[in-house]
């Protein structure tokens, strides 16, 4: 009875911050694209009808009351050495690339959707020798199935190109481009989803998350199961063990936990993650926080300045031993995430204890109205350290030792010119330290996202 | 309780991260190395019989480690340190190509020398004038297992990916250290192969080094040693006397040779024991010289060197006996080497 005005107080305080807080209304179905980053965001691969007819997209071909709906982001450029340096151009040092998506709508409850990425990386190579084509497919079904307290159940699924993917916060998989599947029934703003993914960091891997998300995910429930095929359990004697060998699933690695999101008048967010790695009676854990800021004056200029912390206590990653993760397609639309992401921390999780702090800022402002100038800076502060295995070091991606402290600045800077006026297409050049780390073919996955060396790019974009 | 729950979030991310902070620089760790001591016979063994190991330099040189041998052991351990950094540098390097295991990048090496020494002046320490040289590492042969360490360890890591990494802590037993061993295939420019068989992470293949050490003319180690394993090595012979058997026809067979010349009894056996003791080299090689005789040369050698070139001196004296008769029961080679008569 004592504390009762304390109890009061807080619910009090609760109302007071749920009426700051505005629903995330999420129009696109698990849509993993970052909201409060100015990095450059694509189109996604599923309800390209909604995409279309937002209002940012009104300079895209008109799809109003069609079935069919189609997008091109087309853009031409180079990355090449700034003169006076002896740096090398990068593997998209003379590229084109096509990015189409096109969509038909059966029933107005499916979407197949195609996403065609015509590219090129190099003119160099040869007429047309380089020429690349990557196609995704997938089918969305959206259907409200029944009514519970007079509000629908809807149920999605969405089969094959499951495009940017981030699970909960983003503490194990944060905007990585995936395949499987995703089930999910939302009721309100509530949702309980099945998301299946194959070939997330290793060739051998598959992952399932089942998250459950409350009130548009301010409160998500989460597990996860991340599931290898490579290595053999000796004894196959128990029902589990007969069920992984027949489906051919060796080690399960789970994970559960709980993340939490909040957005205040779309100026500030605050996202915070904790999950345990559960696993040969022992737990590991993993913490993830961050802070976000926005602002855009007087429709010129906007900056936004972002804080996250992280940390993956050792053992929390998937495998068991050391083992190289790797990431594909890497094309330069995956330069505009941030190089902070859990792909980084997981390949020598075994060996080490990670903590990490990333300031994320980014500023834009148009001096004319056709006139950008632009800036990102990320800087990530990386500490391991290893308490059981204190005679290893190792080194990653050649430069950073293993334990130590570790201090990456990514930038990219320069100016935009829209080429008409009120129309987003553009001329960019701008200098930067964070390059796709592609090899000859931009399906090879790669062990090394960026290539960090300072170059210089220019691009010539055009979006249909 | 809030409050509570929220001071204790706030201090433990503090103390994280300054825990994370304390992150001490590790030091290449040193190897233990066996080593398989030669037989000596026990009347021959030293009294203060110890190993050194000698890091030697064009311009200066390093003993990192240095301890005493156990009387009648068959294999002494060995803790190999890394030197000086600049002595490291000094000492001739290895060129090293990896070739069987091509996925490995080239890195620069250099290899230590191990003495079992006779600590003739007692001052527990190798003394390169005064003491004597028992055995050597290497000593003498083309392909042989050795330790060798890593110029620069942390550069040769840098330019591994994880997977590499993982091969290199298979190699060491687990453990961050430049010293590691393998076969050194030619001599004393070498390359160095790694000696381990797994291409997949595997710890428990890593096998204690259990190398050897090889015996030989005390002038000629000291040479190896000087002359950083590059030695000339000649050979030269000098015929300075013929004995024909008695029995035989001495004057026929004297007329086809230049050197003095002359019949023997073979009932009075020579004094073998006298030339070997008054001789840096000796031996006994028999042949049997187209079915009529049985010959035997006794060679006694002297071993000069001067600048990494060694010089084998031999002054032979040659017999000759009939092969009908067979040699006689003193012949030296009669156990060891059938005759066709």
């Amino acid at each position: 009875m004592k504390d009762h005005w304390k109890i009061q107080l807080f619910a009090a305080m609760l109302v007071c911050l749920q009426s700051l807080i505005v629903s995330a209304e999420d129009s696109i179905y698990e849509d993993a694209r970052d909201p409060w980053s100015l990095q450059d965001k694509s189109l996604v691969n599923r309800q390209l009808h909604e995409q279309l007819t937002h209002p940012s997209q009104h300079f895209r071909l008109d799809t109003k009351g069609s079935r069919f709906a189609v997008a091109v982001d087309a853009s031409t450029g180079g990355q090449q050495p700034l003169p006076g340096t002896d740096y090398a151009q990068t593997r998209f040092h003379g590229f084109f690339i096509l990015d189409s998506y096109g969509a038909i709508r059966l029933f107005n409850s499916l979407d197949i959707n195609l996403n065609l990425n015509f590219l090129n990386p190099s003119f160099c190579d040869g007429y047309h020798k380089s020429f690349q084509l990557l196609a995704g497919v997938s089918f969305h079904w959206k259907k409200s199935i029944f009514t519970l307290k007079k509000e629908p159940v809807i149920f999605h699924a969405l089969i094959m190109d499951l495009d940017s993917v981030t699970i909960g916060s983003g503490l194990l998989i944060e905007q990585m481009l995936l395949e499987g599947f995703s089930f999910s029934l939302q009721w309100k703003d509530h949702s309980l989803s099945a998301h299946i993914a194959a070939r997330v960091f290793w060739d051998n891997d598959d992952f399932l998350a089942i998250p459950l998300k409350l009130f548009g995910g301010k409160l998500t429930l989460l597990s996860a199961f991340w599931y290898f095929t490579e290595s053999v359990p000796e004894n196959n004697n128990t029902i589990f063990d007969i069920f992984r060998a027949a489906s051919g699933i060796q080690e399960v690695t789970p994970y559960v936990g709980v993340s939490s999101n909040f957005d205040i008048r779309n100026k500030f967010h605050l996202t915070a993650e904790y999950l345990m790695r559960i696993k040969n009676h022992k737990i590991s854990n993993g913490i993830m926080l961050r802070g976000d800021y926005k602002e855009e004056v007087l429709s010129k200029a906007q900056f936004h300045v972002g804080y996250q912390f992280r940390f993956y206590e050792q053992g929390f990653g998937p495998i068991e031993e050391i083992n190289q993760a790797s990431v594909l397609p890497q094309i330069p639309e995956r330069e505009n995430i941030y190089a902070t992401n859990s792909f980084e921390y997981f390949s020598i999780s075994p060996w080490f204890s990670q903590f990490s702090h990333t300031i994320m800022t980014e500023f834009a402002l148009f001096l004319t109205p056709k006139f950008q100038l632009f800036c990102e800076l990320e800087y990530w502060l990386r500490m391991v350290h290893n308490k059981d295995k204190p005679n290893k070091i190792l080194y990653v991606n050649g430069d950073n030792r293993a334990p130590g402290i570790w201090h990456n600045v990514y930038y990219k800077m320069g100016m935009k010119y829209r080429l008409f006026h009120g129309l987003p297409h553009r001329i960019s050049i701008f200098v930067s330290n964070k390059w796709i780390a592609s090899d000859t073919l931009v399906t090879t996955s790669s062990p090394v996202r960026y290539v960090t060396d300072p170059l210089w790019g220019f691009e010539l974009e055009v979006f249909l | 309780m809030n409050c509570k729950v929220l001071r204790i979030f706030f201090w433990g991310f503090v103390s994280l991260c300054i825990a994370a902070c304390q992150i001490e620089e590790l030091k290449p760790a040193p190897i233990e190395v066996h080593y398989s001591i030669p037989q000596i016979p026990p009347g021959d063994a030293p009294q203060h019989m110890r190993y050194a190991v000698k890091w030697i330099g064009a311009s200066q040189s390093q003993v990192t480690n240095d301890g005493p041998v156990a009387q009648g052991a068959d294999v002494t351990t060995v803790h190999i340190n890394l030197p000086r950094t600049e002595v490291l540098k000094d000492v001739l390097p290895i060129e090293t190509t990896f070739y069987s295991f091509s996925y490995m990048p080239d890195a620069e090496i250099r290899r230590p020398r191990i003495i079992l020494y006779d600590d003739v002046n007692q001052n527990q320490q190798y003394d390169h004038n005064q003491d004597v040289i028992i055995a050597l590492d290497g000593f003498d042969l083309d392909f042989f297992e050795s330790i060798f360490a890593f110029v620069d360890i942390d550069n040769f890591l840098s330019k591994l990916n994880l997977d590499q990494t993982l091969l290199y802590y298979s190699w060491t037993g687990g453990n961050y250290t430049a010293l590691l061993y393998g076969e050194v295939l030619t001599g004393w420019r070498s390359t160095i192969n790694p000696l381990f068989e797994t291409e997949e992470y595997d710890p428990t293949t890593y096998v204690e080094p259990l190398l050897s050490l090889n015996v030989g003319h005390q002038l000629l180690m000291k040479t190896h040693l000087e002359c950083f394993r590059d030695i000339e090595e000649h050979n030269y012979s000098n015929v300075i006397q013929v004995w024909v058997d008695s029995t035989l026809d001495v004057e026929q067979i004297c007329s086809n040779t230049n050197v003095p010349c002359a019949p023997f009894d073979k009932t009075i056996p020579p004094n073998f024991e006298a030339m070997a003791a008054s001789t840096e080299v000796f031996d006994q090689v028999c042949h049997n010289m187209a079915g009529q005789y049985v010959s035997m040369a006794i060679n006694q050698g002297t071993l000069s060197c001067e600048q990494c070139s060694c010089t084998y001196t031999f002054d032979s004296t040659i017999y000759h006996v009939s092969a009908e008769d067979g040699p006689p029961v003193w012949w030296p080679c009669l156990g060891e080497q059938p005759f066709s008569l």
